[in-house]
């Protein structure tokens, strides 16, 4: 087991003529929370997008447990141990708790399901009592636990979180957040995308920080204040 | 009974919309395959492209389930290499594919089974004498067997697609592919998953149908094939229940419609292509269903370029053709007046009837395709009921001639020559209300509703000129409509009618030009680019739907005009889905939305109808002409979807 689990370099991705991320390179090590934010538009999504499959490369390597994934499909992604839990959650509206869950699963063996259910439902007990609801009826708190339980039915090694706190309550945001530090403590390697920064900040153990889709600030988390923030967002030099 | 077929073909159409959003009209024709395929493992022989072939004479136990299998390999191929390239392409794409299908397959039939019926073998259960209940009410075995075979093999899907692995995936990905990939489901397999299974019940229910009609023939798949797609419709398509729930109440409409209408049976088949418009213009999700359907399709074949990426050679190639043909571009007036001088000339120099009469084709057909275009090219609307406006303008003047003032009054035609071109507009403004009134319906449709309701606005049509036999005769059609003239001067010879048709193309060629390069164009080509950002950019788009179909209605009824009189005779086989099939195919080979592009169409297909006749096997397999049509017409979508004279296009939409 080597610490870095996921290694991007040069990673370029375009859309039509525009390019969303420009040659951006970074680490991430196991067992870690890593954070990417950054201001609306400035290419976290993109990224996510790119290590999870869902968009073509213009150039850069992805390597992945010491493998590069470039040319993977994304369900084979899956399989490898990377899930993503994708931006505005997306669970199946018109399909139960339970089936989503289950979907989740898709890429396990059929015997392993009911065991990783238990510890999902022990992460989020309402999704227990709520497995018979369609997800389309969930509150969007309990869509995100839905998404994240969704996530973690795969047994990743590496989960990409697209801004989970998204439109939440602020209790609802810390509970989240909570429950990412949780997931980090069990094993899982998380990379957390945020554009509300300080609950990112505070609980990740490394931040990098992406302006039109270039890396302007890598550091410690507790290396960050307030100001250096404001100027790496608004985008004046440093 | 036929209610169980319908179900099963309709369950085919729900499961393939529900998971990927098309509609596959290839259906009908697989359903036909099925049949084909079936009765043949069951002889001892057939003829096959003409040769006799030794086949195992299977018992349909054995025949069946390997004839199914057959098609749903087919369906999965159909998938794979048709409409895989398109997934991403604007939704006219894969829909004229689906056309393109179509027709390939049913010509394909033809030439390998030949254009007669085959009848379906006897076998064991068919011979069983009908059952008595309760005394009085006979039923056949098979008809028992049917039903209990549509019955258990929905039940089975049902339950497929409800508590399996792959079933919970094909639901995953009709909600949202994208989170189905993230979840690791493949959508290819699941795609081709729901085409194989799609196909396997088409199929199954084309051998149902065969049975119990006791034959199959090329052309059988059609309107079986259309009317589950109606009962799709009817029970809300993409739901499975909803699929059988509409093949009943389908079979129940037409046989009461049958036996308690005056005249019913003769309007048996347009029934449910008046429920069809019923529904559609009330409740388009259907009973059970959902919306989608309606959704607009944002992004035109035309503005968006091709739909993938093309090699370089291609591209240059592309390139290389669009710049010669970019000096047919009307806008240059020199070159304009040297093409008509050089077609006028043609009117001379040619000196055989027969190649005169093969130009005449070329104009009518080029009229044609450029009143489908203002529908389709510019506007962006698939119309498949486009045939209707010819039909409307060739019975109006050969009625008025031939039945009313010939026969009825006695009136020497000569006498009034210049009726016929008064007929020209006339037959232009009837088929351009007709346009209005048959697009009002649809203002409120997008996307695949439209093609669907057009095709049974264009089915009715077809079928009150066939069966209305007071007002055209029907089947036998209208003979003896005069040639046109001009005071005594017959203009009946090829050489004249040549120059009449030439001279109504440079009309009608110069109106559309001038139209399109007006407001009203640009008005029509924001509809067609995305007609949400038009509504509400303020363009009055209901308005400009409706005057792109009556401009299209128009020159199709003028055209109709003149083609009675060219031809001189007028039937309802002229009038078939077919024609408005080869139609559209004209453009999407010339280019959509250009001006020239029918034209140019219509001068290679009618060429090459001419020199495929001196190839020895067409000669002995003429439907293989057609097979070519639909290959192309595929071909053409996934590999040249802006057609030849793509550089020929009038820019109205700015490049990106
Ligand atoms: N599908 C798309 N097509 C074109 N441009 C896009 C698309 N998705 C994102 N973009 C552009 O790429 C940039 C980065 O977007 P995104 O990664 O979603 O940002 P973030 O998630 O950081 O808010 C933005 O400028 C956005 O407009
Ligand atoms: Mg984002």
């Amino acid at each position: 087991m080597t610490a870095t689990i996921l290694e991007i370099s040069g990673l370029t991705v375009r859309y039509g003529p525009v390019r969303a991320l420009n040659n951006i390179s970074f680490r991430v090590d196991r067992g870690t929370i890593v954070a990417l934010i950054g201001s609306n538009g400035a290419g976290k999504s993109t990224t996510l997008k790119a290590l999870s499959g869902l968009l073509e490369l213009e150039g850069g390597s992805i390597s992945f447990e010491g493998e590069f994934i470039e040319g993977i499909a994304a369900e084979k992604r899956v399989e490898r141990g990377m899930a993503h839990v994708p931006e505005g959650r997306r669970v199946f509206p018109r399909m139960s708790v339970w089936e989503n869950l289950q979907l989740g699963g898709y890429t396990r063996p059929e015997s392993e399901i009911n065991q990783d259910l238990d510890h999902v439902v022990s992460l989020f007990p309402v999704l227990g009592e709520r497995r018979r609801q369609y997800a389309g009826t969930l509150s969007g708190g309990e869509q995100q636990m839905l998404a994240i339980g969704r996530a973690l039915m795969s047994r990743p090694r590496l989960l990409l979180m697209d801004e989970p706190s998204m439109g939440l309550a602020p209790q609802m945001v810390e509970m989240i957040l909570e429950k990412v530090t949780a997931i980090r403590d069990e094993g899982t390697t998380v990379l957390l995308v945020e554009q509300n920064a300080a609950g990112a900040i505070r609980l990740s153990d490394y931040v990098y920080v992406l302006r039109v889709g270039e890396i302007v600030h890598q550091s410690k988390g507790s290396e960050i204040n307030d100001e250096l923030l404001k100027t790496l967002y608004l985008g004046h030099d440093l | 009974m036929l209610g169980a077929i319908y179900a099963l073909t309709a369950v085919a159409y729900t499961l393939v919309y529900g998971v990927v959003q098309l509609v596959n009209f290839a259906f009908g024709e697989l359903f036909m395959l099925g049949a084909f395929i079936c009765i043949s493992l069951m002889l001892p022989s057939v003829l096959l492209f003409g040769v006799r072939v030794t086949m195992p004479a299977l018992p349909l136990i054995m025949a069946a389930p390997l004839a199914i299998l057959f098609v749903g390999l087919i369906g999965v191929l159909m998938e794979r290499f048709a409409y895989r390239p398109l997934r991403n392409a604007p939704r006219l794409a894969p829909l004229i594919v689906a056309i393109g299908l179509s027709v390939l397959l049913q010509s394909l039939a033809q030439s390998i089974w030949g254009a007669e019926e085959l009848s379906f073998p006897e076998f064991e259960l068919s011979k069983l004498p009908p059952l008595v209940l309760f005394g009085s009410i006979h039923v056949n075995v098979m008809e028992i067997v049917v039903l209990a075979v549509a019955i258990v093999s929905m039940v089975v899907l049902t339950i497929f697609v409800k508590s399996t692995r792959l079933g919970r995936a094909m639901r995953a990905t009709a909600e949202d592919p994208i989170a189905a990939r993230l979840v690791g489901i493949s959508i290819d397999r699941v795609i081709a998953a729901a085409f194989l299974i799609g196909s396997l019940f088409a199929a199954l229910a084309g051998i149902l149908y065969a049975q119990a009609y006791g034959f199959a023939n090329p052309t059988m798949g059609f309107l079986p094939g259309f009317k589950a797609l109606i009962a799709a419709v009817l029970g809300g398509i993409g739901s499975i229940p909803g699929a059988a729930i509409g093949g009943m109440l389908l079979a129940l409409i037409e046989t009461f419609g049958a036996g308690y209408l005056p005249n019913g049976s003769a309007y048996r088949d347009a029934f449910g292509f008046g429920i069809l418009i019923l529904l559609l213009m009330f409740r388009p999700q259907g009973l059970l269903g959902r919306r989608e359907l309606n959704e607009a399709p944002a992004g035109s074949l035309v503005g968006t370029g091709s739909s993938r990426q093309q090699p370089q050679w291609y591209e240059d190639a592309v390139r290389l053709v669009g710049s010669w043909l970019l000096r047919f571009n009307p806008g240059k007036t020199v070159l304009t007046l040297g093409v008509l001088s050089v077609a006028v000339a043609a009117a001379f120099l040619i000196t055989s009837d027969y190649w005169l009469r093969i130009l005449i084709f070329v104009l009518t057909y080029g009229l044609l395709a450029s009143g489908l275009n203002i529908v389709v090219g510019f506007t962006g609307l698939l119309d498949l009921g486009f045939v209707a406006f010819w039909a409307v303008g060739s019975y109006l003047t050969s009625i008025l001639f031939v039945l009313v003032l010939k026969q009825k009054l006695g009136i020497a035609p000569a006498d009034i020559w210049w009726l016929f071109y008064v007929n020209l507009l006339l037959g232009g403004c009837l088929a351009a209300l007709l346009g209005i009134a048959l697009g009002y319906p649809t203002l409120k449709l997008r996307g695949d509703y439209l093609a669907i309701m057009t095709l049974g606005f264009g089915e009715i049509i077809r079928i009150t000129a066939t069966n209305w036999i007071d007002l055209t005769r029907g089947p036998m059609g209208i003979r003896g409509i005069p040639s046109p003239s001009l005071f005594n001067f017959s203009l009946g010879q090829p050489r004249y009618l040549y120059l009449v048709g030439l001279a109504l193309a440079v009309l009608i060629f110069a109106c559309i030009g001038r139209l399109v390069r007006s407001y009203v164009g640009r008005a029509w080509v924001s509809i067609r680019e995305n007609e949400s950002a038009a509504e509400a950019m303020g363009v009055d788009t209901p308005r400009y739907k409706l005057f792109a179909y009556a401009s299209g209605g128009f020159v199709g009824g003028v055209v109709g005009v003149f083609y009675a009189h060219s031809q001189q005779y007028v039937s309802p086989l002229s009038f078939t889905l077919f024609e408005n099939i080869l139609i559209l195919m004209l453009i999407v080979m010339g280019g959509l939305g250009t001006l020239i592009g029918p034209f140019i169409g219509a001068a290679f297909w009618i060429i090459f109808l001419q020199v495929a006749q001196d190839i020895p096997f067409i000669q002995s397999h003429p439907e293989l002409r057609y097979a070519l049509l639909g290959l192309a017409l595929v071909c053409l979508m996934i590999y040249l979807p802006q057609g030849v004279a793509a550089k020929a296009r009038i820019k109205l939409t700015v490049p990106r």
